[in-house]
């Protein structure tokens, strides 16, 4: 889908204004991206599902504080990235009594079928997995939502420099463990 | 192009050069930076891979308006989720189950003894304790109706100590073939043993249990009936078969410095645990006798058997780090209605060489009698365990495969294989599809 600037950021005009179905138009325009990047982040689907509904309800109290330095979708991103950061300082399992599982089926695939579905590409998610989360932030950002390094420095608040850095650790890491595997020469 | 270096810059590396001709003659001329550029290429491919295109709830931004609405409500007060939301978000906890062992858990189900208010199923339940690991604790989820805390000693551990070695007689593979297997799996195991995953939200009981050893149920025996935990009613119509090993025979051999190897169709070194290995520190509290010892191989179907059914707990874990390899002889599996017969362990001298002999079918035809009612049209399940032979075993392994059925599942087969993990996916995929 293409995603023209003015577009956006007329759609971000709106949601300032209260206007529901433009911050609707928006989820829908940047969701996918915003999910990826997310659940790359953390790992964790719920979880990302739970962030992704914070990015778009801090969308809606903060449209009206875009100043227009950055696309919208890479100021939606770094909202997202910040509240994935937030909740994973905090996130705890939550643990209940033994009598609360009595009646709880769970009708979702089990982990035995999720685990097969991703024997071929265990590979590269496990070395991708293994990466410290700011190398991951990066390599998201920058090969995920296609960022240039500038709008990824901008989106994590560090210096252009470290972006590079960060690419240049994540590439060595990366690199060592997808050759064993035969993905990189 | 980078000034310092003559060469292209990162931006120019990863994003490409497109219209910036110095940048594309560049590259056309300089085959370090082509190589730099197929790397990054490599690299944005596997991140791409890794991050896929999850879909995005669809509904979710409807949970997004009706927080909204709150917040209109309250005037910039308290964000509540969508009542939907808040129902999920509930019932979202995590997991982690359980430890896995050395040589594998295996679990083994009986009939009902007909609790009322209990699923069949879920009573009766056996644990194929691997031998030298003590069972401690005892957990649930709604996932995992319930689930046997051990201590762990990941497969990766084999992979690490290079003694993973192919004896299979079927594939001859290299080590780093094996180990990768090893390896990948162990990641999947993972997963496993982990239960739920980011993708599936399970609660996971806040208490565990200690392990009871079952009155009149011998310490060195794999088969120890698992205490009932978690929700009778989470998963019904569970069922699963121990995978026959035999051992021909065990000779001592020096330690040196082995703790962990494979256990394989053919010939390998299965070392004991640590004499006296207790669990998990202060969680069971567990006493009891440690660095079993004793003959070796008794030979022969022990048939542990009996009634199933679930013991109280007494609050006294009493097995603890039955030490030696295992010599175990004679098949197993799951027969008739008696839900387990199998091999009985003796433990021996530590370190110790064994000569596994699989059986030209390791997985046998699932006897009607095992069964779950209503699940006898698992003809899939019985020809998988029939046409697949065993090449040899990583410990620690485990594979679950789970039929639906009734949108529900089963547990075919809880084994470790060393085969590759694209055939495995292969033989699970065909039990997991659609039968008419």
């Amino acid at each position: 889908m293409e995603h023209p600037e003015p577009v956006d950021r007329e759609l971000l005009r709106r949601v300032a204004s209260r206007d529901r179905d433009a911050l609707s138009d928006l989820y829908r325009r940047h969701a996918r991206v915003l999910f990826g990047q997310i659940l790359f982040v953390v790992s964790d689907r719920g979880m990302s599902e739970e962030i992704l509904q914070d990015t778009m309800v801090a969308v809606w109290l903060n449209a009206a504080s875009f100043r227009g330095d950055s696309k919208v979708r890479s100021w939606m991103i770094a909202i997202a990235l910040r509240q994935a950061r937030d909740r994973m300082r905090r996130h705890r399992p939550t643990a209940v009594d033994q009598s609360v599982l009595s009646g709880r089926p769970d009708a979702a695939p089990g982990p035995e079928v999720l685990a097969l579905d991703r024997v071929e590409m265990a590979d590269v998610v496990t070395a991708v997995a293994m990466l410290r989360r700011g190398q991951r932030e990066v390599l998201g950002l920058v090969f995920g939502a296609g960022l240039s390094l500038a709008e990824v420095a901008d989106i994590l608040e560090i210096p252009e420099g470290t972006v590079k850095s960060r690419l240049h650790s994540a590439r060595t890491a990366l690199s060592e463990h997808l050759r064993e595997k035969g993905y990189v020469r | 192009m980078s000034d310092e270096s003559l060469h292209l810059s990162l931006e120019d590396l990863i994003q490409g050069t497109e219209g910036a001709p110095p940048a594309e003659d560049h590259l056309v001329k300089c085959q370090t930076c082509q190589a730099r550029v197929r790397d990054w290429d490599q690299i944005s491919e596997a991140v791409k891979v890794a991050i896929g295109s999850p879909e995005p709830p669809p509904r979710l931004i409807d949970g997004v308006l009706a927080s909204i609405d709150e917040v209109s409500v309250r005037k910039q007060g308290r964000r509540r989720v969508a009542p939907s939301r808040r129902a999920r978000v509930g019932s979202a906890a995590a997991l982690v189950l359980v430890g896995l062992g050395a040589f594998g858990l295996t679990f083994a189900f009986g009939p009902s003894t007909g609790v009322a208010g209990a699923s069949a199923s879920v009573l009766g339940r056996r644990v194929l304790l691997p031998q030298g690991f003590l069972l401690v604790r005892m957990s649930a989820s709604s996932c995992h109706p319930w689930a046997a805390g051990i201590p762990i000693r990941m497969p990766v551990d084999i992979t690490a100590k290079r003694a993973f070695r192919s004896t299979g007689s079927q594939e001859r593979r290299s080590a780093s073939d094996q180990m990768l297997v090893a390896r990948t799996w162990s990641k999947v195991l993972g997963v496993l043993v982990r239960g739920p995953s980011g993708e599936q939200a399970c609660i996971q009981a806040l208490n565990s249990v200690p392990y009871t050893l079952p009155a009149g149920i011998s310490p060195t025996t794999p088969f120890i009936s698992a205490q009932q935990g978690g929700s009778p009613t989470s998963i019904d119509g569970y069922y699963a078969e121990v995978v026959p090993i035999t051992v021909s025979k065990a000779a001592a051999v020096s330690r040196s410095g082995r703790t962990w190897t494979q256990v394989a169709c053919g010939s390998g070194y299965m070392p004991s645990g640590p004499s006296g290995t207790v669990g998990p520190s202060g969680t069971s509290g567990a006493s009891g006798p440690s660095g079993v010892s004793g003959p070796i191989a008794v030979s022969g179907p022990s048939g542990v058997s009996g009634p199933s059914g679930v013991s109280g707990p007494s609050g006294v874990s009493g097995l603890s780090g039955v030490s030696g390899p295992i010599a175990v002889s004679g098949p197993s599996g799951v027969s008739g209605p008696s839900p387990v017969s199998g091999p009985s362990g003796v433990s021996g001298p530590t370190n110790t060489v064994v000569h596994l002999q699989c059986p030209q079918v390791s997985y046998r035809p699932v006897p009607s009698g095992v069964l779950p009612s209503g699940a006898s049209g698992n003809s899939s399940a019985a020809s998988l365990h029939r046409s697949e032979g065993m090449g040899s075993v990583i410990p620690g392994n485990v594979v679950y495969v789970r039929i639906p059925r009734d949108g529900k599942y089963q547990l075919v087969t809880v084994i470790g294989w060393s085969m590759p993990a694209k055939q495995l996916v292969s033989i699970t995929t065909e039990a997991l599809a659609p039968r008419s």
